[in-house]
């Protein structure tokens, strides 16, 4: 067939397939009418044999770069992704996020002894050497505690806690962002993060000890603090996962196990935003509260934690057993 | 020793050489067992869009800044002013670093203000559109790409990618796409005057034209009202005349230099090779 032929019979198909496309463009896929989609989907299929026959017969023509442009952009219509629906976020923290964290609960506990380690080294360097605390803990907070005073209480009293929380929160989930990002680099960023973090807990505990505030702090940092903590350790996993997919992949190629991997991985970050809000109210409106007393704090913050872990341990799917499956 | 390593050096970089992509394009096999090509977008149209966003999103922030700003000077709402902006400007400060790329990929089909300027667009490997969880690990992957600085990671592995594809794009499994926008070549439908009356009648007869010099012609008469005058006249002059060469037809003889028969000759040409012969 000649290209002139090719063009005047073909033609009107692609113009249609431009109008349909056009069309959703427009609104949305879903605007069409049952007999558009029809249309849309044996129009996408007819042009595509058109391509196979332009690719063949008229390679390098503009003919043949239009059309494979136009099945492009239909194809994505035609094979989509999938969409992101309130259901799927509702299935998703019922079911899969717990899910996802007892399938990984070994990533879970590393980042946990690598924080509980470098927390206790943390404390032991600080008891014997107070001057070390300067390392890490920055001058005005180590100055309010030798001067035996919480370095929270002046923040707290300028600002409402709603805002206090903002910060709070805000930076704990981007703490948690860095986590997992940092986790590419064969987990040695996300491990840098939770030896950091760990460090810091334990030196200003340590120093806390040393100046008689260690009933004040635990006091503050207990309510929020366990929930926070656990928030940080799954992001810390969620990181290892990422470093471990590719520097272990298995049966797979590197590449196609650094995408498994990091699917995985950034479900079980972004599941944790929801958690790390709450824990950023609790920091702001009642870890710091004069009114609230020191059992009811510490209980709510055990109850927080516990009731996060009854969640990620037990939430599962109810079993639809198939007739005639074994019971 | 030395002669060993340079040569080793050489290879290296030969391999380095050999592996750039010469056409970067990605191939898309589809179910109807067909391959669709598409072109990447190269560092340039990416860094710009990049660009682009960063302005838009310092540009959104200072919008807020001003609007504190004034609120504060007329109605004096807060007494220590300059510790209240940090926090009245920390949300969306937290939204625009995380969120700004996340959004907009995830929910404007992989384009970002910037990206839809530059044409721009993120899909997936396998040709589909990106989702949200794509979205989100190639976003938040950007701030281990910009390591040590200014995207120098980044950089590096889109040169050295077979898919220009940074760290966020490995782990996400997308590319970031040209998006295209060819026109298609519309034969002249309806124009099926009797050319046997045509005054090139003969001239018509004795040129055949193969796909290619048909587009051309088609194209041509297509966009010649968007043309300048000079260039539309060259153009129309080297088409007729390589026509000519090929079947050995004399330019200066067979065509009077008069624009508007030169143009009805190509018309005239494309209609008679357009209509149906049996």
């Amino acid at each position: 067939m000649k290209i002139q032929k090719f063009l005047r019979l073909k033609q009107g198909n692609w113009k249609r397939l431009e109008e349909l496309l056009a069309k959703i463009q427009k609104q949305k896929l879903s605007s069409l009418f049952p007999s558009e989609i029809r249309e849309l989907s044996r129009r996408y299929r007819r042009a595509t044999s058109e391509l196979a026959y332009a690719q063949t017969y008229f390679p390098g023509s503009e003919t043949t770069r239009y059309l494979n442009d136009l099945v492009a952009r239909t194809y994505q219509h035609i094979y989509p992704g999938g969409y992101l629906t309130w259901r799927g976020v509702g299935h998703f923290f019922l079911y899969e996020y717990p899910r996802l964290f007892r399938k990984n609960i070994i990533f879970f506990l590393i980042s946990l002894a690598l924080f509980l380690f470098s927390a206790s080294l943390g404390f032991y360097v600080v008891q014997i050497n107070p001057g070390s605390a300067v390392m890490l803990i920055p001058e005005p907070v180590l100055e309010k505690i030798e001067q035996k005073e919480m370095w929270t209480e002046d923040i707290f009293n300028v600002f409402p806690p709603a805002l206090i929380s903002s910060v709070i929160f805000t930076n704990n989930i981007s703490v948690t962002f860095f986590a997992f990002a940092l986790g590419i680099l064969a987990g040695l960023g996300t491990i840098y993060i939770l030896i950091l973090n760990g460090l810091l807990l334990g030196m200003i505990s340590s120093l806390c000890c040393l100046h008689d505030l260690a009933g004040k702090f635990w006091i503050f940092v207990l309510p929020h603090g366990l929930t926070e903590l656990s928030l940080i350790f799954i992001a810390g996993a969620a990181g290892l996962i990422l470093g471990n997919s590719w520097l272990s992949p298995g049966d797979y190629t590197r590449k196609e196990s650094l995408r498994q991997g990091g699917r995985e991985a950034v479900r079980l970050v972004l599941g944790g935003v929801p958690f790390l809000i709450v824990a950023g109210l609790v920091e702001g409106y009642i870890s710091p509260s004069s009114f609230i007393p020191a059992y009811l704090k510490i209980g709510l913050g055990i109850v927080l934690v516990a009731a996060l872990f009854v969640y990620l341990g037990k939430s599962r799917p109810r079993k639809r057993r198939l007739p005639g499956s074994p019971p | 020793m030395l002669k060993f390593s340079s040569l080793l050096l050489t290879d290296v970089f030969k391999k380095l050489i050999y592996s750039m992509p010469i056409e970067p394009e990605i191939n898309i096999p589809t179910p109807e067992n067909i391959h669709l090509h598409l072109e990447l977008a190269g560092l340039g149209s990416r860094g710009l869009a990049y660009l682009l966003d960063t302005i838009i999103r310092v540009g959104l922030l200072g919008a807020l800044f001003l609007l504190f700003y004034l609120l504060n000077q007329f109605f004096h709402l807060w007494k220590n002013s300059s510790k209240w902006m940090i926090v009245f400007l920390v949300i969306p400060l937290f939204l625009l670093h995380w969120f700004y790329f996340v959004l907009f990929e995830a929910f404007r089909n992989g384009q970002t203000p910037g990206k839809k300027v530059l044409r721009i667009r993120v899909i997936k490997e396998g040709g589909y559109p990106i989702g949200f969880l794509e979205s989100v690990i190639r976003n938040l992957l950007r701030i281990v790409d910009f390591l040590p600085a200014a995207y120098l990671l980044g950089i590096c592995l889109i040169f050295v990618n077979k898919r220009h594809q940074r760290l966020g794009d490995m782990a996400a499994g997308t590319v970031v796409i040209r998006e295209q926008s060819y026109l298609p070549i519309v034969s002249p439908e309806g124009e099926t005057g009797n050319f046997h009356q045509s005054p090139y009648e003969s001239l018509l007869a004795r040129i055949e034209l193969n796909s290619q010099e048909y587009e051309l012609i088609a194209r041509f008469l297509q966009r010649r009202a968007e043309l300048d005058p000079s260039h539309r006249g060259k153009l129309r002059r080297q088409l007729i005349q390589s026509l000519f060469r090929r079947h050995n037809i004399n330019f200066t003889v067979n065509m009077p230099n008069a624009p508007g028969i030169q143009e009805e000759f190509l018309e005239h040409l494309l209609g008679f090779h357009s209509k149906e012969r049996k």
